[in-house]
């Protein structure tokens, strides 16, 4: 059993593809995102992967869940558009970093494990 | 971006630096960011990882930098530099090979799924070039208990790339085949980690060290495989230290690695065994750069192959069978033959237990006034000469004491000028017995000593002179420093008796 990972599938077709690319290391967990907070709060997570497009409302409207129950967790936005992220784009989402769409196991690694290094 | 770092120690820093500027030269900013953040959670104090990091953006569109190859990634992670390798296979495209490590080292480095300690300190060493200490870690566990399905699969992991990995890896040892013909033929077996195979190779060799690299051989590959053994039988892969990290790396034919090993091993406990090992992996390592396999020492000279250069000058001889002022000549005294070595009881300074020259360091406001050459325009100090001598004085009475001298350094009477006080030196220009300088003050101030040196010159003989002597005698000490005090009365050996 690997480690419980939380993906907030905004686009609703992602989850799929990120479970099987993501299997070897993490156990992924895909909730709606108006339940996150109760999500998140019930159990423990490695993380959470938000993949949604920044210009949509329901976006903008995760804010607040994401980042107010688990502040020890480290937030990944999956975003077609990750380099052009800018720190803001990342505050407003609540998010630690960007990784470009669609997320590779590398990818979401390397991001928790520099979230780790940072602390 | 340009070549590919060549020659250069892919493991180094400078190397680590230029890959994160080459990866956000690309564009893959979050990449580099967190190469360097796990070369900094490697080595926290190292000042250029912060400054690269910090300055990434600017440094990165400044300059070209080398491209990245997957030798340099594989070679990262032989060294446990799992999260730079990590962030060249997310930021960099490597075929196939790079797809693969990707996948190896996305699901080493993830999060364990429970919070335990065990776990979290495992996760905690695999970010921090703690691969060998997790992989230790993790046999620890799986002796103490059984492994959860996680655990195993990241023992499983570990063992892979710290062994199997390693051992298939080509071998990076430097050996020079031009150097000589046994390290020619060492070469093979050597990029095939067979160390048996390099006894063998080193026998079918015409050299004079051909004996000797191949039973220093032997002697290691029975290392290997014993250490191997006990490990097995305990149920162990491999430790993180002593013999049995040393015969991993023998295992892997690093040399330089097992020979580090084994000599720190050496610095905690003086094991026969151990130093045997060690000049067999040195001379291992001589042999593979052409060198011979023990390290010779320099011959030594044949008797009368060069000049004698101790021997007492006419002036010496004429001082020595001078009288002196406690009666009879020096040779009485012991100084008939000024080079020899002379008995403890005879040497004034030796009576004192100095090895060699001392300098007594004085406080640092004194010496910066001295070395600076600064004091002219600073008021006097307000401490006295004397206060300066007793101070220094201290130590040398006290040890002069046990020898006879009442009081080594007691301030006497002048002897010419009654307003100087009496030097003593030794006649030879180059052997003062003890000088204080003080800083360049006007001459109306007592001068404040900073500095005491103590020159041993136990064969010179001694003599008394004045302040204008002095200043004959020794003008590079007057000119720049017209204060200096010589402080000599300790040794004044047929001139006057110390009181």
């Amino acid at each position: 059993m690997n480690a419980r990972l939380l993906y907030v599938d905004a686009s609703g077709n992602s989850w799929k593809s990120a479970e099987a690319a993501l299997a070897d290391g993490y156990a992924v967990v895909d909730v709606p995102p108006d339940q996150l907070g109760t999500r998140l709060a019930a159990q423990d997570y490695v993380a959470v992967l938000l993949d949604l497009d920044l210009a949509t409302a329901q976006g903008q409207a995760m804010q607040a869940p994401i980042s107010v129950p688990k502040v020890s967790t480290p937030v990944v936005l999956v975003t077609e558009r990750a380099r052009q992220c800018s720190a803001d784009d990342l505050r407003q989402h609540g998010a630690d970093c960007a990784i470009p769409k669609p997320a590779t196991l590398a990818q979401v690694t390397l991001a928790i494990a520099e979230w780790h290094l940072r602390r | 971006m340009s070549d590919t770092l060549g020659s250069v120690n892919p493991s180094s820093p400078e190397s680590i630096i230029a890959s994160a500027r080459a990866l956000a030269a690309m564009g893959s900013h979050h990449e580099a960011e967190c190469m360097l953040r796990g070369a900094l959670a490697r080595q926290p104090a190292h000042g250029p990882f912060r400054l690269a990091l910090m300055g990434l953006s600017v440094d990165a569109a400044a300059g070209s930098w080398p491209a990245l190859s997957i030798l340099q990634v594989e070679q990262w992670i032989r060294d446990g530099m799992l999260v730079e390798a990590l962030a060249a296979l997310s930021g960099c495209s490597f075929g196939e090979d790079g797809q693969r490590w990707a996948l190896f080292l996305g699901e080493l480095l993830a999060p364990p799924p429970d919070a335990g300690h065990d776990h979290h300190a495992v996760h905690q060493s695999l970010l921090r070039g703690g691969a060998s200490v997790a992989m230790a870690t993790l046999e620890d566990m799986s002796r103490a208990a059984t492994l959860s399905p996680w655990a195993q699969r990241r023992l499983q992991l570990l063992r892979w790339m710290l062994i199997d990995n390693a051992q298939s890896a080509t071998c990076d040892s430097q050996v020079d085949v031009r150097a000589s013909a046994l390290a020619k033929a060492l070469f093979d077996p050597l990029e095939a980690r067979d160390l048996t195979g390099m006894a063998k190779a080193a026998r079918s060799v015409e050299h004079p060290d051909a004996e000797s690299t191949a039973q220093a051989l032997d002697r290691l590959a029975k290392e290997a495989q014993t250490q191997g053994d006990a490990a097995s039988a305990d149920k162990r892969t491999v430790q993180h230290i002593g013999r049995a990290a040393a015969a991993m790396q023998l295992h892997m034919t690093s040399f330089e690695s097992a020979r580090a090993v084994y000599e720190q091993m050496l610095t905690k406990a003086a094991e026969p065994e151990v130093a045997q090992l060690l000049v067999a992996v040195q001379g291992v390592e001589r042999v593979l750069i052409g060198r011979p396999f023990t390290q010779r020492s320099l011959s030594v000279p044949k008797p009368g192959r060069f000049e004698d250069v101790t021997a007492p000058n006419p002036e010496q001889r004429a001082l020595a069978s001078a009288p002196s002022a406690i009666g009879g000549t020096r040779e009485g005294l012991g100084f008939d033959d000024v080079t020899r070595v002379a008995a403890s009881a005879e040497i004034p300074l030796a009576a004192f237990g100095d090895e060699e020259t001392r300098s007594i360091a004085l406080p640092v406001s004194e010496s910066e006034t001295d070395s600076q050459g600064a004091a002219d325009s600073r008021p006097p100090p307000e401490r006295t000469f004397g206060d300066d001598v007793t101070t220094t004085r201290a130590p040398i009475a006290t040890r002069g004491r046990d020898v006879g001298f009442d009081d080594v350094t007691t301030t006497r009477p002048p002897i010419s000028t009654p307003a100087s006080p009496t030097f003593v030196t030794e006649d030879t220009q180059d052997a003062l017995l003890a000088t204080m300088d003080g800083p360049t003050i006007p001459d109306a101030h007592p001068p404040s000593p900073a500095h005491v040196t103590i020159v041993k010159n136990t064969t010179a003989p001694l003599g008394v002179i004045t302040e204008d002597d002095l200043a004959q005698k020794e003008p590079a000490l007057e000119r720049p420093n017209r204060n200096s005090v010589i402080v000599a009365a300790i040794v004044s050996v047929g001139a006057e008796e110390p009181k």
